[in-house]
Protein backbone atom coordinates (compact mmCIF):
# COMPACT_ATOMS: atom_id res chain seq x y z
CA UNK A 1 0.00 0.00 0.00
CA UNK A 2 1.41 3.50 -0.97
CA UNK A 3 1.19 4.80 2.81
CA UNK A 4 3.36 7.88 2.24
CA UNK A 5 4.71 9.88 -0.71
CA UNK A 6 8.31 11.25 0.19
CA UNK A 7 9.99 14.56 -1.06
CA UNK A 8 13.04 15.27 -1.83
CA UNK A 9 14.93 18.02 -0.78
CA UNK A 10 18.41 19.83 -1.42
CA UNK A 11 21.08 16.95 -1.35
CA UNK A 12 19.03 14.50 -1.57
CA UNK A 13 17.56 13.86 1.97
CA UNK A 14 13.98 12.53 1.31
CA UNK A 15 11.47 12.94 3.53
CA UNK A 16 8.65 10.66 3.72
CA UNK A 17 4.81 12.21 4.45
CA UNK A 18 2.52 9.58 5.91
CA UNK A 19 -0.80 9.68 3.89
CA UNK A 20 -3.92 9.64 6.24
CA UNK A 21 -6.63 7.11 5.51
CA UNK A 22 -10.64 7.28 5.99
CA UNK A 23 -10.21 7.04 10.28
CA UNK A 24 -8.49 10.42 10.15
CA UNK A 25 -10.21 12.00 7.63
CA UNK A 26 -13.59 11.04 9.30
CA UNK A 27 -12.46 12.20 12.46
CA UNK A 28 -11.47 15.73 11.27
CA UNK A 29 -14.58 15.95 8.85
CA UNK A 30 -16.83 14.90 12.34
CA UNK A 31 -15.02 18.33 14.06
CA UNK A 32 -15.72 20.17 11.00
CA UNK A 33 -19.54 19.14 10.64
CA UNK A 34 -19.99 20.08 14.05
CA UNK A 35 -18.22 23.55 14.10
CA UNK A 36 -19.86 24.38 10.68
CA UNK A 37 -23.47 22.98 11.97
CA UNK A 38 -23.15 24.88 15.21
CA UNK A 39 -21.96 28.63 13.86
CA UNK A 40 -24.31 28.16 11.41
CA UNK A 41 -27.26 27.57 14.05
CA UNK A 42 -25.82 30.23 16.23
CA UNK A 43 -25.76 32.32 14.02
CA UNK A 44 -29.41 31.94 12.89
CA UNK A 45 -30.91 31.33 15.79
CA UNK A 46 -29.22 34.97 17.61
CA UNK A 47 -30.02 36.83 14.44
CA UNK A 48 -33.57 35.93 14.55
CA UNK A 49 -33.59 36.22 17.96
CA UNK A 50 -32.65 40.09 17.72
CA UNK A 51 -34.46 40.52 14.38
CA UNK A 52 -37.95 39.82 15.61
CA UNK A 53 -37.67 39.99 19.64
CA UNK A 54 -38.59 35.88 19.72
CA UNK A 55 -38.24 32.69 17.93
CA UNK A 56 -41.94 32.78 16.54
CA UNK A 57 -40.66 34.52 13.27
CA UNK A 58 -40.57 32.77 9.82
CA UNK A 59 -39.47 33.87 6.37
CA UNK A 60 -42.84 33.50 4.97
CA UNK A 61 -45.54 35.77 7.38
CA UNK A 62 -43.22 38.90 6.92
CA UNK A 63 -43.77 41.91 4.61
CA UNK A 64 -41.70 41.75 1.07
CA UNK A 65 -39.21 44.59 2.56
CA UNK A 66 -39.00 43.10 6.30
CA UNK A 67 -38.36 39.53 4.36
CA UNK A 68 -35.61 40.96 2.24
CA UNK A 69 -33.36 42.14 5.09
CA UNK A 70 -34.21 39.21 7.31
CA UNK A 71 -33.61 36.85 3.99
CA UNK A 72 -30.21 38.50 3.71
CA UNK A 73 -29.12 39.57 7.21
CA UNK A 74 -29.78 36.37 8.58
CA UNK A 75 -30.54 33.10 6.46
CA UNK A 76 -28.31 33.59 3.41
CA UNK A 77 -25.49 34.39 5.85
CA UNK A 78 -26.32 30.98 7.65
CA UNK A 79 -26.37 29.13 4.25
CA UNK A 80 -23.11 30.47 3.33
CA UNK A 81 -21.15 29.58 6.78
CA UNK A 82 -22.64 26.00 6.54
CA UNK A 83 -22.13 25.95 2.46
CA UNK A 84 -18.63 27.73 2.08
CA UNK A 85 -17.08 26.89 5.35
CA UNK A 86 -14.66 23.98 3.47
CA UNK A 87 -13.65 26.01 0.55
CA UNK A 88 -12.98 29.32 2.17
CA UNK A 89 -10.99 27.90 4.90
CA UNK A 90 -9.27 25.33 3.11
CA UNK A 91 -7.88 28.40 0.81
CA UNK A 92 -7.40 30.81 3.45
CA UNK A 93 -5.93 28.59 5.85
CA UNK A 94 -4.04 26.74 2.80
CA UNK A 95 -5.07 23.51 3.44
CA UNK A 96 -6.34 23.15 7.12
CA UNK A 97 -9.27 23.68 8.85
CA UNK A 98 -9.83 23.65 12.33
CA UNK A 99 -10.75 19.86 12.12
CA UNK A 100 -7.90 18.95 10.40
CA UNK A 101 -5.95 21.13 12.40
CA UNK A 102 -7.09 19.53 15.55
CA UNK A 103 -7.00 15.93 13.87
CA UNK A 104 -3.26 16.98 12.75
CA UNK A 105 -3.83 16.66 9.19
CA UNK A 106 -3.10 18.90 5.60
CA UNK A 107 -4.06 19.06 2.20
CA UNK A 108 -0.83 19.38 -0.18
CA UNK A 109 -0.35 18.61 -3.60
CA UNK A 110 0.69 14.98 -4.84
CA UNK A 111 3.91 16.35 -5.19
CA UNK A 112 3.82 17.82 -1.23
CA UNK A 113 4.22 21.02 -2.05
CA UNK A 114 0.65 23.07 -0.22
CA UNK A 115 -2.32 23.16 -2.80
CA UNK A 116 -3.45 25.38 -5.21
CA UNK A 117 -6.40 27.47 -4.82
CA UNK A 118 -7.92 25.75 -7.83
CA UNK A 119 -7.60 22.44 -6.27
CA UNK A 120 -8.56 23.68 -3.12
CA UNK A 121 -12.00 24.51 -5.18
CA UNK A 122 -12.02 21.62 -7.39
CA UNK A 123 -12.03 19.25 -4.71
CA UNK A 124 -14.59 21.00 -3.01
CA UNK A 125 -17.28 20.94 -6.13
CA UNK A 126 -16.18 17.51 -6.07
CA UNK A 127 -18.10 16.81 -2.83
CA UNK A 128 -21.83 16.67 -4.43
CA UNK A 129 -20.88 13.40 -6.24
CA UNK A 130 -18.50 12.31 -3.11
CA UNK A 131 -21.32 12.81 -0.91
CA UNK A 132 -23.83 10.92 -3.27
CA UNK A 133 -25.87 8.91 -2.26
CA UNK A 134 -26.39 10.46 1.29
CA UNK A 135 -23.92 10.58 3.93
CA UNK A 136 -20.62 10.26 1.68
CA UNK A 137 -21.07 6.58 1.05
CA UNK A 138 -19.52 6.91 -2.45
CA UNK A 139 -16.49 9.15 -0.99
CA UNK A 140 -15.90 6.45 1.75
CA UNK A 141 -16.04 3.37 -1.01
CA UNK A 142 -13.54 5.01 -3.02
CA UNK A 143 -10.97 5.85 -0.28
CA UNK A 144 -11.27 2.56 0.72
CA UNK A 145 -10.78 0.50 -2.39
CA UNK A 146 -7.64 3.17 -3.82
CA UNK A 147 -4.02 2.69 -2.44
CA UNK A 148 -3.62 6.38 -1.57
CA UNK A 149 -6.64 6.47 0.51
CA UNK A 150 -8.12 9.43 -1.60
CA UNK A 151 -11.89 10.41 -2.21
CA UNK A 152 -13.14 11.45 -5.65
CA UNK A 153 -12.67 14.91 -4.99
CA UNK A 154 -8.80 14.47 -4.30
CA UNK A 155 -8.55 12.16 -7.46
CA UNK A 156 -9.78 15.39 -9.41
CA UNK A 157 -8.04 17.83 -7.59
CA UNK A 158 -4.79 16.04 -7.42
CA UNK A 159 -4.88 16.73 -3.83
CA UNK A 160 -3.58 14.33 -0.61
CA UNK A 161 -4.35 14.53 2.47
CA UNK A 162 -1.06 13.79 4.97
CA UNK A 163 -0.68 13.73 8.51
CA UNK A 164 1.04 17.33 9.60
CA UNK A 165 3.64 16.12 12.17
CA UNK A 166 5.31 18.35 14.20
CA UNK A 167 7.11 18.19 17.49
CA UNK A 168 5.46 18.95 20.23
CA UNK A 169 6.62 22.69 20.79
CA UNK A 170 6.99 22.35 24.78
CA UNK A 171 8.93 19.46 25.36
CA UNK A 172 11.13 20.47 22.41
CA UNK A 173 11.39 24.04 24.41
CA UNK A 174 12.79 21.76 27.62
CA UNK A 175 14.82 20.04 25.41
CA UNK A 176 16.46 22.45 23.56
CA UNK A 177 15.35 25.96 25.41
CA UNK A 178 18.71 25.20 27.53
CA UNK A 179 21.65 25.08 27.99
CA UNK A 180 22.29 20.63 27.40
CA UNK A 181 23.77 19.26 30.30
CA UNK A 182 26.40 16.61 29.72
CA UNK A 183 25.10 14.60 32.92
CA UNK A 184 22.23 13.95 30.75
CA UNK A 185 22.08 11.78 27.30
CA UNK A 186 19.19 13.74 24.85
CA UNK A 187 17.25 10.51 25.58
CA UNK A 188 16.84 10.88 29.32
CA UNK A 189 16.22 14.76 28.47
CA UNK A 190 13.40 13.95 26.41
CA UNK A 191 11.75 11.44 28.47
CA UNK A 192 11.70 13.43 32.11
CA UNK A 193 10.42 16.40 29.38
CA UNK A 194 7.77 14.21 28.25
CA UNK A 195 6.94 12.99 32.04
CA UNK A 196 6.87 16.95 32.38
CA UNK A 197 4.87 17.88 29.95
CA UNK A 198 1.98 15.05 30.98
CA UNK A 199 2.29 15.28 34.13
CA UNK A 200 -0.99 16.19 34.82
CA UNK A 201 -2.48 13.92 32.35
CA UNK A 202 -0.87 11.01 34.61
CA UNK A 203 -2.21 9.52 37.53
CA UNK A 204 -0.79 10.81 40.69
CA UNK A 205 0.71 7.24 41.84
CA UNK A 206 2.20 6.53 38.47
CA UNK A 207 3.72 9.94 38.08
CA UNK A 208 5.29 9.89 41.48
CA UNK A 209 6.53 6.58 40.91
CA UNK A 210 7.95 7.77 37.68
CA UNK A 211 9.46 10.87 38.86
CA UNK A 212 11.37 8.66 42.03
CA UNK A 213 12.54 5.78 39.41
CA UNK A 214 14.18 8.65 37.38
CA UNK A 215 15.77 10.53 40.73
CA UNK A 216 17.06 7.22 42.17
CA UNK A 217 17.94 6.32 38.77
CA UNK A 218 20.85 10.11 39.63
CA UNK A 219 20.84 9.24 42.33
CA UNK A 220 19.69 12.54 43.52
CA UNK A 221 17.87 12.81 47.05
CA UNK A 222 14.05 11.76 47.25
CA UNK A 223 12.01 14.44 48.28
CA UNK A 224 9.46 14.34 51.49
CA UNK A 225 6.07 15.49 52.44
CA UNK A 226 2.33 14.00 51.60
CA UNK A 227 0.38 14.33 48.60
CA UNK A 228 0.56 18.07 46.98
CA UNK A 229 3.15 19.00 48.70
CA UNK A 230 5.45 15.33 47.65
CA UNK A 231 3.88 15.79 44.00
CA UNK A 232 5.25 19.62 43.85
CA UNK A 233 8.57 18.40 45.00
CA UNK A 234 8.95 15.52 42.56
CA UNK A 235 8.09 17.49 39.62
CA UNK A 236 10.35 20.58 41.25
CA UNK A 237 13.17 18.13 41.49
CA UNK A 238 12.51 16.83 37.65
CA UNK A 239 12.39 20.59 36.45
CA UNK A 240 16.19 21.24 38.72
CA UNK A 241 17.16 18.19 36.97
CA UNK A 242 16.64 19.42 33.22
CA UNK A 243 18.35 22.52 34.20
CA UNK B 1 34.29 0.25 27.91
CA UNK B 2 30.86 -0.37 26.02
CA UNK B 3 29.15 2.47 28.93
CA UNK B 4 32.58 4.95 28.06
CA UNK B 5 31.48 4.81 24.30
CA UNK B 6 27.93 5.27 24.48
CA UNK B 7 28.82 8.45 27.02
CA UNK B 8 31.38 9.95 24.56
CA UNK B 9 28.31 9.94 21.44
CA UNK B 10 26.01 11.29 23.62
CA UNK B 11 28.32 13.95 24.84
CA UNK B 12 29.25 14.46 20.67
CA UNK B 13 25.23 14.40 20.13
CA UNK B 14 24.78 17.40 22.70
CA UNK B 15 27.50 19.42 21.87
CA UNK B 16 26.59 19.37 18.01
CA UNK B 17 23.31 19.87 19.19
CA UNK B 18 24.50 23.31 21.00
CA UNK B 19 26.35 24.34 18.36
CA UNK B 20 23.36 23.84 15.78
CA UNK B 21 20.11 24.83 17.74
CA UNK B 22 20.84 28.96 16.96
CA UNK B 23 20.48 28.40 13.37
CA UNK B 24 17.42 26.55 13.67
CA UNK B 25 15.58 28.62 15.74
CA UNK B 26 17.01 31.66 13.30
CA UNK B 27 15.36 29.50 10.01
CA UNK B 28 12.54 29.77 12.32
CA UNK B 29 12.11 32.98 12.70
CA UNK B 30 12.45 33.57 8.74
CA UNK B 31 10.51 31.32 8.01
CA UNK B 32 7.68 33.14 10.65
CA UNK B 33 8.88 36.76 9.26
CA UNK B 34 8.15 36.03 5.54
CA UNK B 35 4.87 34.28 5.76
CA UNK B 36 2.55 36.38 3.96
CA UNK B 37 5.08 39.27 2.97
CA UNK B 38 5.18 40.84 -0.20
CA UNK B 39 8.76 42.26 -0.47
CA UNK B 40 11.18 40.30 1.30
CA UNK B 41 14.82 41.06 1.44
CA UNK B 42 17.05 39.78 -0.90
CA UNK B 43 19.68 39.29 2.11
CA UNK B 44 17.38 37.36 3.85
CA UNK B 45 15.65 35.15 1.04
CA UNK B 46 19.93 33.99 0.40
CA UNK B 47 20.14 33.19 4.41
CA UNK B 48 16.95 31.55 4.40
CA UNK B 49 17.83 28.82 1.21
CA UNK B 50 21.51 28.25 3.03
CA UNK B 51 19.68 27.59 5.71
CA UNK B 52 17.56 25.43 4.41
CA UNK B 53 20.45 23.78 2.95
CA UNK B 54 22.12 23.19 6.34
CA UNK B 55 19.07 22.05 7.47
CA UNK B 56 19.01 19.16 5.28
CA UNK B 57 22.31 18.02 6.40
CA UNK B 58 21.42 18.75 10.22
CA UNK B 59 18.29 16.20 9.46
CA UNK B 60 20.48 13.79 7.93
CA UNK B 61 22.66 13.75 11.01
CA UNK B 62 19.85 13.55 13.32
CA UNK B 63 18.43 10.94 11.50
CA UNK B 64 21.35 8.54 12.37
CA UNK B 65 22.07 9.91 16.20
CA UNK B 66 18.82 10.34 17.35
CA UNK B 67 16.32 8.07 15.07
CA UNK B 68 13.28 8.88 17.05
CA UNK B 69 13.75 11.99 18.72
CA UNK B 70 11.33 14.50 18.95
CA UNK B 71 14.66 16.47 17.55
CA UNK B 72 14.70 14.30 14.05
CA UNK B 73 10.59 14.98 13.97
CA UNK B 74 11.02 18.84 14.56
CA UNK B 75 14.12 19.34 12.03
CA UNK B 76 11.92 17.05 9.68
CA UNK B 77 9.25 19.71 10.49
CA UNK B 78 11.12 22.54 10.09
CA UNK B 79 12.75 21.21 6.91
CA UNK B 80 9.32 20.56 5.12
CA UNK B 81 7.71 24.19 6.46
CA UNK B 82 11.28 25.61 4.80
CA UNK B 83 10.82 23.28 1.39
CA UNK B 84 7.09 24.62 0.91
CA UNK B 85 7.99 28.09 1.03
CA UNK B 86 10.89 28.42 -1.07
CA UNK B 87 8.45 25.56 -3.55
CA UNK B 88 5.20 26.74 -3.56
CA UNK B 89 3.50 29.33 -6.00
CA UNK B 90 2.94 33.16 -4.15
CA UNK B 91 -0.39 32.77 -2.73
CA UNK B 92 -2.05 36.06 -4.50
CA UNK B 93 -5.89 34.71 -5.25
CA UNK B 94 -6.69 37.85 -7.55
CA UNK B 95 -3.73 37.77 -9.75
CA UNK B 96 -4.18 33.96 -10.02
CA UNK B 97 -7.79 34.54 -11.06
CA UNK B 98 -7.04 37.71 -13.13
CA UNK B 99 -4.18 35.17 -14.94
CA UNK B 100 -6.49 32.00 -15.37
CA UNK B 101 -9.40 34.21 -16.76
CA UNK B 102 -6.93 35.61 -19.53
CA UNK B 103 -4.80 33.16 -20.71
CA UNK B 104 -5.82 30.01 -19.28
CA UNK B 105 -9.72 30.20 -19.72
CA UNK B 106 -9.62 30.38 -23.77
CA UNK B 107 -7.25 28.10 -23.99
CA UNK B 108 -9.70 25.41 -21.79
CA UNK B 109 -12.43 26.65 -24.04
CA UNK B 110 -10.49 25.64 -26.92
CA UNK B 111 -9.89 22.35 -25.37
CA UNK B 112 -13.46 21.49 -24.58
CA UNK B 113 -14.29 22.95 -28.20
CA UNK B 114 -15.76 18.93 -29.02
CA UNK B 115 -17.20 18.36 -26.30
CA UNK B 116 -19.32 21.45 -26.36
CA UNK B 117 -20.42 20.32 -29.81
CA UNK B 118 -21.49 17.67 -28.55
CA UNK B 119 -23.06 18.88 -25.42
CA UNK B 120 -24.54 21.19 -27.50
CA UNK B 121 -25.89 18.13 -30.09
CA UNK B 122 -27.09 16.12 -27.21
CA UNK B 123 -29.01 18.94 -25.62
CA UNK B 124 -30.62 20.39 -28.75
CA UNK B 125 -31.57 16.37 -30.24
CA UNK B 126 -33.04 15.58 -26.97
CA UNK B 127 -35.11 19.12 -26.43
CA UNK B 128 -36.51 18.08 -30.27
CA UNK B 129 -37.53 14.79 -28.86
CA UNK B 130 -38.83 16.24 -26.03
CA UNK B 131 -41.03 19.25 -27.86
CA UNK B 132 -42.30 15.84 -30.34
CA UNK B 133 -43.36 14.17 -27.64
CA UNK B 134 -45.11 16.39 -25.82
CA UNK B 135 -46.66 17.84 -28.92
CA UNK B 136 -47.71 14.88 -30.26
CA UNK B 137 -48.57 13.41 -27.15
CA UNK B 138 -49.78 16.26 -24.61
CA UNK B 139 -50.01 13.94 -21.46
CA UNK B 140 -46.73 12.69 -21.54
CA UNK B 141 -46.03 16.44 -20.09
CA UNK B 142 -46.74 14.95 -16.60
CA UNK B 143 -43.43 12.89 -17.46
CA UNK B 144 -41.85 16.81 -17.03
CA UNK B 145 -43.79 19.16 -15.18
CA UNK B 146 -45.36 19.65 -11.82
CA UNK B 147 -49.35 19.13 -11.85
CA UNK B 148 -49.64 23.05 -10.67
CA UNK B 149 -47.24 24.66 -14.00
CA UNK B 150 -49.94 22.40 -16.21
CA UNK B 151 -52.62 23.90 -14.58
CA UNK B 152 -51.12 27.36 -14.44
CA UNK B 153 -50.72 26.76 -18.36
CA UNK B 154 -54.17 25.01 -19.04
CA UNK B 155 -55.57 28.31 -17.23
CA UNK B 156 -54.09 30.64 -19.85
CA UNK B 157 -51.19 31.88 -17.99
CA UNK B 158 -47.57 31.12 -17.41
CA UNK B 159 -45.51 29.44 -13.93
CA UNK B 160 -43.76 32.16 -13.91
CA UNK B 161 -46.43 35.12 -14.33
CA UNK B 162 -46.63 35.95 -10.44
CA UNK B 163 -43.51 35.05 -9.22
CA UNK B 164 -43.04 38.21 -7.95
CA UNK B 165 -45.63 38.54 -5.97
CA UNK B 166 -44.52 35.23 -3.75
CA UNK B 167 -40.56 36.19 -3.45
CA UNK B 168 -39.24 39.72 -4.05
CA UNK B 169 -36.83 40.26 -6.31
CA UNK B 170 -33.22 39.85 -5.06
CA UNK B 171 -34.44 36.58 -3.08
CA UNK B 172 -35.97 35.17 -6.11
CA UNK B 173 -32.46 36.35 -7.89
CA UNK B 174 -30.61 34.72 -4.93
CA UNK B 175 -32.33 31.70 -4.99
CA UNK B 176 -31.97 30.82 -8.90
CA UNK B 177 -28.39 31.60 -9.24
CA UNK B 178 -27.82 29.15 -6.46
CA UNK B 179 -30.19 26.30 -7.84
CA UNK B 180 -28.81 26.94 -11.47
CA UNK B 181 -24.73 26.74 -10.23
CA UNK B 182 -25.30 23.65 -8.05
CA UNK B 183 -27.40 22.14 -11.46
CA UNK B 184 -24.19 22.75 -13.73
CA UNK B 185 -21.71 21.65 -11.09
CA UNK B 186 -24.31 18.48 -10.83
CA UNK B 187 -23.80 18.14 -14.85
CA UNK B 188 -19.56 19.00 -14.67
CA UNK B 189 -19.50 16.48 -11.89
CA UNK B 190 -21.78 13.63 -12.87
CA UNK B 191 -19.27 13.08 -15.66
CA UNK B 192 -16.70 11.17 -13.17
CA UNK B 193 -19.55 8.27 -13.96
CA UNK B 194 -17.94 7.42 -16.62
CA UNK B 195 -19.90 10.06 -18.84
CA UNK B 196 -22.82 8.56 -18.14
CA UNK B 197 -24.00 10.72 -15.45
CA UNK B 198 -23.72 13.95 -17.80
CA UNK B 199 -25.12 12.24 -20.28
CA UNK B 200 -28.56 11.36 -18.91
CA UNK B 201 -28.47 15.20 -17.03
CA UNK B 202 -28.46 17.06 -20.43
CA UNK B 203 -30.43 14.79 -22.29
CA UNK B 204 -33.22 14.85 -19.20
CA UNK B 205 -32.79 19.00 -19.59
CA UNK B 206 -33.05 19.37 -23.14
CA UNK B 207 -36.51 17.03 -22.81
CA UNK B 208 -37.62 19.50 -19.85
CA UNK B 209 -37.04 22.84 -22.06
CA UNK B 210 -38.54 20.93 -25.74
CA UNK B 211 -41.55 19.66 -23.65
CA UNK B 212 -42.39 23.03 -21.97
CA UNK B 213 -42.36 24.72 -25.27
CA UNK B 214 -44.48 22.32 -26.95
CA UNK B 215 -46.83 22.35 -23.85
CA UNK B 216 -46.87 26.15 -24.09
CA UNK B 217 -47.17 26.23 -27.98
CA UNK B 218 -50.36 24.09 -27.57
CA UNK B 219 -52.20 26.52 -25.44
CA UNK B 220 -50.33 29.70 -27.37
CA UNK B 221 -48.27 30.58 -24.89
CA UNK B 222 -45.25 30.00 -26.30
CA UNK B 223 -44.30 33.07 -27.82
CA UNK B 224 -44.97 34.71 -23.73
CA UNK B 225 -42.64 31.42 -22.49
CA UNK B 226 -39.71 32.73 -25.27
CA UNK B 227 -40.32 36.16 -23.94
CA UNK B 228 -39.75 35.61 -20.19
CA UNK B 229 -36.64 33.46 -21.23
CA UNK B 230 -34.38 35.24 -23.90
CA UNK B 231 -33.06 37.95 -21.21
CA UNK B 232 -31.25 35.21 -18.99
CA UNK B 233 -31.76 32.45 -21.18
CA UNK B 234 -29.07 32.29 -23.65
CA UNK B 235 -26.34 32.98 -21.24
CA UNK B 236 -27.55 29.58 -18.74
CA UNK B 237 -28.03 27.51 -21.24
CA UNK B 238 -24.73 28.23 -22.32
CA UNK B 239 -23.47 27.26 -19.44
CA UNK B 240 -25.21 24.53 -18.58
CA UNK B 241 -24.04 23.09 -22.35
CA UNK B 242 -20.19 24.33 -20.96
CA UNK B 243 -20.96 22.31 -17.58
CA UNK B 244 -22.09 19.44 -19.85
CA UNK B 245 -19.16 19.50 -21.88
CA UNK B 246 -16.26 19.75 -19.03
CA UNK B 247 -18.82 16.81 -17.88
CA UNK B 248 -18.20 15.15 -21.02
CA UNK B 249 -14.54 15.68 -20.98
CA UNK B 250 -13.58 14.30 -17.31
CA UNK B 251 -16.05 10.90 -18.55
CA UNK B 252 -13.72 10.94 -21.78
CA UNK B 253 -10.56 10.86 -19.59
CA UNK B 254 -11.68 7.98 -17.96
CA UNK B 255 -12.76 6.07 -20.73
CA UNK B 256 -10.11 6.96 -23.00
CA UNK B 257 -6.48 8.03 -20.57
CA UNK B 258 -4.34 7.87 -23.12
CA UNK B 259 -0.88 7.88 -22.59
CA UNK B 260 -1.70 8.53 -18.44
CA UNK B 261 -2.82 6.94 -15.90
CA UNK B 262 -6.93 7.02 -15.73
CA UNK B 263 -5.99 8.94 -12.53
CA UNK B 264 -3.83 11.81 -14.34
CA UNK B 265 -5.86 11.66 -17.32
CA UNK B 266 -8.81 12.41 -14.48
CA UNK B 267 -6.95 14.52 -12.86
CA UNK B 268 -5.89 16.68 -16.23
CA UNK B 269 -9.39 16.66 -17.47
CA UNK B 270 -11.22 17.99 -14.00
CA UNK B 271 -8.07 20.93 -13.87
CA UNK B 272 -8.72 22.25 -17.31
CA UNK B 273 -12.63 21.82 -17.09
CA UNK B 274 -12.83 23.06 -13.36
CA UNK B 275 -11.52 26.92 -14.86
CA UNK B 276 -14.40 26.84 -17.24
CA UNK B 277 -17.07 25.74 -14.48
CA UNK B 278 -15.47 28.58 -12.07
CA UNK B 279 -16.11 31.34 -15.09
CA UNK B 280 -19.62 29.18 -15.48
CA UNK B 281 -20.71 29.67 -12.16
CA UNK B 282 -20.05 33.51 -12.16
CA UNK B 283 -21.95 34.03 -15.43
CA UNK B 284 -24.88 32.42 -13.61
CA UNK B 285 -24.87 34.95 -10.97
CA UNK B 286 -25.23 37.83 -13.50
CA UNK B 287 -28.16 35.11 -15.20
CA UNK B 288 -29.73 35.00 -11.79
CA UNK B 289 -29.67 38.83 -11.40
CA UNK B 290 -31.61 39.11 -14.76
CA UNK B 291 -33.86 36.31 -13.89
CA UNK B 292 -35.12 37.85 -10.91
CA UNK B 293 -35.09 41.29 -11.62
CA UNK B 294 -35.66 41.74 -15.39
CA UNK B 295 -37.25 38.47 -16.90
CA UNK B 296 -40.19 38.50 -14.30
CA UNK B 297 -40.98 42.67 -14.61
CA UNK B 298 -44.15 42.67 -17.24
CA UNK B 299 -43.23 46.51 -17.73
CA UNK B 300 -40.20 45.54 -19.30
CA UNK B 301 -40.69 45.40 -23.22
CA UNK B 302 -39.38 42.50 -25.57
CA UNK B 303 -36.51 44.87 -27.76
CA UNK B 304 -35.11 45.23 -24.13
CA UNK B 305 -35.25 42.19 -23.25
CA UNK B 306 -33.35 40.88 -26.39
CA UNK B 307 -30.91 43.45 -25.97
CA UNK B 308 -30.37 42.44 -22.21
CA UNK B 309 -30.07 38.39 -23.34
CA UNK B 310 -28.03 39.02 -26.49
CA UNK B 311 -25.40 41.67 -24.89
CA UNK B 312 -24.68 39.35 -21.94
CA UNK B 313 -23.87 36.42 -24.23
CA UNK B 314 -21.70 38.87 -26.34
CA UNK B 315 -20.21 39.65 -23.30
CA UNK B 316 -19.84 36.01 -22.23
CA UNK B 317 -18.63 35.10 -25.66
CA UNK B 318 -15.77 37.47 -25.51
CA UNK B 319 -15.02 36.48 -22.19
CA UNK B 320 -14.75 32.80 -22.75
CA UNK B 321 -12.52 33.44 -25.86
CA UNK B 322 -10.40 36.26 -24.27
CA UNK B 323 -11.02 38.65 -26.43
CA UNK B 324 -12.17 40.93 -23.45
CA UNK B 325 -8.90 41.65 -22.52
CA UNK B 326 -6.04 42.99 -24.77
CA UNK B 327 -4.14 40.78 -27.28
CA UNK B 328 -0.65 41.16 -26.25
CA UNK B 329 0.27 40.67 -22.55
CA UNK B 330 1.49 43.52 -20.62
CA UNK B 331 5.21 43.76 -19.02
CA UNK B 332 5.59 41.54 -15.97
CA UNK B 333 2.24 39.48 -16.68
CA UNK B 334 3.27 36.60 -18.35
CA UNK B 335 2.50 34.33 -15.41
CA UNK B 336 0.85 34.87 -12.29
CA UNK B 337 4.03 33.85 -10.26
CA UNK B 338 6.47 36.25 -11.63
Amino acid sequence: MDEHITITSVGGVEVKLDLVALGGRSYAFVIDWHIRFLAALTYYLVGTYFFSGGFHFVLGSLAKAQMTTYYFAIVLPAMLIYFLYHPVLEVTMQGHTPGKRMAGIRIVGKDGRSASAGALLLRNVFRLIDSLPIFYVLGIIVCLINKQHLRIGDMAAGTVLIYDEKASEKRLRLIMGQEISHALSTQQRELIAELLERWNELEAGKRRAFAREILVKFGLPLPGGRRQALDNALQGSLQQLLK
Amino acid sequence: MKHSSAKKSDSAVAHWLQGRMPGWKRQESLLQSQRGRRHIDSDEVLEFVNGYRSLSRDLSLARHALPDSQITVYLQSLLLRSYDLIHRKPYNLLRQFFYMLRYELPQAVRELRGAIIASFSILAISALIGWWLVYTYPEMVSLFASPKMIDTVQKGGLWTDNILSVLPSSILSQQIMFNNIVVAMSAFVLGTLYGLGTLYFMSLNGAMLGSMFAFTARYHLAGRLFEFIIAHGIVELSVIILAGAAGMKIGEAIVRPGQLSRRDAFNRAASTAGKVIAVGALLLVGSGLIEGYISPNHHIGLATRISVGVGYAVFMLLLLSGRLWPRTPQAGESGPHD
